[in-house]
């Protein structure tokens, strides 16, 4: 995956949430739970860009008990952020690859729905999400973490690991694709009303 | 669609643009709700229904390991019980019946006919033991034995072989009377020609063929 080649480099200036790994890793669950807000929304966002809404919902949790469990493998805490990254994107990978369930289908295998169920069976917000998840990982994870988690660019490169240039690049070309992908879904709308 | 300002779109601040507004309004439904992390999956406090199925799952092992042991226990007691019981179990008296094994208890047969016992006993008038006193074997009957035939062992036997003499052993052999001696003269008799050395087996003598002449021989 292109992501995970463009780590953030080390810097001199700490962050906050060091000292909070280091305390979740001598075992303070508080500070796991603090973790747990700080970064919950990264790994949703994350396991959204792969997986329907409530698989990603039920793998947060998985994700974070999984980092929990292997906290003391974690060896630089400032690895902390690309370390839990690699956690989610692992937990995506091994949903798709179990047995298809209902809702657990990789939004690549779900049929597209037609114009007469939009608005019966997928809402709007679903609709955008599988427009996004259309779109290549490195782009789409920007876009969900900016778009449906809410995260400026500088919060998603701290909470992801990526540097922050390169996070920025794609956060634009991906809003630019997405735009064209818009732009072109409702030239086709408004070409079946004509 | 307009022209989103970059600056919105990385930042969040600045003047907002309709179109990435209007998305993050729509999308933001989706964003994540924390809920109560559950650090301990294995912890069933929280689902009675998971607790009684681990309860369940806990004892049941228990359960099958305790009817073990008492399985166990029983037949060890078992064991102990048949132990003592063949221990303390007075000797039984022997059997009328004969043991089948041992083949002195069998009546003998009175068809069957020990020729080496029988003669033994009227020889020595008693029984012998194998061992110390050997039966005399019995001259077998019917059977001849060539006079030619020496004992290999009969150096080494307490009784000394007696040898007969070749000119003697061939004055006895029967000479069929319709063999004719060719060069006999007359009907008397005649010594038989003086055999080889004694130094010569007698397995090495040789019935001449009348057809061949002694061209040495007096006519």
């Amino acid at each position: 995956m292109a992501i995970a080649t463009a780590p953030m480099p080390v810097t001199e200036r700490r962050p906050a949430w060091v000292a909070v790994v280091e305390s979740a890793k001598h075992g303070d669950e508080a500070a796991f739970e603090r973790l747990y807000v700080e970064f919950g929304s990264m790994v949703h966002g994350l396991l959204l860009a792969r997986v329907d809404r409530a698989s990603a919902d039920d793998l947060t949790q998985e994700v974070f008990l999984r980092a929990w469990q292997r906290l003391a493998n974690l060896h630089d805490p400032i690895a902390w952020p690309a370390w839990l990254a690699t956690i989610a994107r692992n937990a995506a990978v091994d949903q798709l690859r179990r047995a298809p369930q209902p809702g657990t289908l990789p939004p690549e295998a779900q049929l597209p729905a037609t114009r007469s169920d939009d608005a019966g069976i997928r809402s709007e917000a679903e609709q955008l999400l599988q427009i996004i998840r259309e779109l290549p990982h490195a782009h789409a994870e920007p876009l969900i973490l900016r778009l449906v988690e809410g995260l400026s660019g500088p919060e998603i490169a701290q909470r992801t690991g990526l540097r922050p240039a390169y996070v920025r690049v794609n956060l634009h070309r991906g809003m630019k694709l997405l735009r064209a992908r818009l732009h072109g879904r409702v030239n086709d709308n408004e070409g079946v009303g004509t | 669609m307009s022209e989103i300002p970059d600056e919105y779109l990385w930042t969040g601040e600045g003047p907002p643009s309709a179109d990435v507004v209007a998305l993050e309004a729509e999308l933001g439904r989706l964003s994540w709700r924390p809920r109560a992390l559950k650090l301990h999956a294995d912890s069933a406090a929280a689902d009675p229904a998971h607790a009684a199925a681990r309860v369940v799952a806990i004892e049941a092992p228990r359960r099958s390991s305790r009817r073990s042991a008492t399985w166990i226990a029983g037949v060890v007691a078992a064991a102990a019980v048949l132990m003592v019981a063949v221990w303390l179990r007075p000797p039984t008296a022997p059997s009328a019946a004969p043991d089948p094994v041992d083949p002195t208890s069998r009546p003998i047969s009175p068809d069957l006919k020990d020729p080496f016992a029988r003669q033994a006993l009227d020889q020595q008038g008693g029984l012998t033991t194998p061992i110390t006193d050997p039966p005399q074997q019995p001259p077998a009957a019917g059977r001849e034995v060539s006079p030619d035939l020496e004992d290999p062992f009969a150096g080494s036997s307490s009784t000394p072989n007696q040898r007969v003499p070749p000119d003697r052993r061939n004055r006895e052999r029967r000479v069929s009377p319709d063999l004719k001696d060719p060069f006999k003269s007359g009907d008397q008799p005649r010594d038989p020609p003086k055999s080889r050395p004694s130094h010569e087996p007698p397995q090495a003598k040789k019935q001449v063929s009348p057809d061949l002449k002694d061209p040495f021989a007096n006519n």
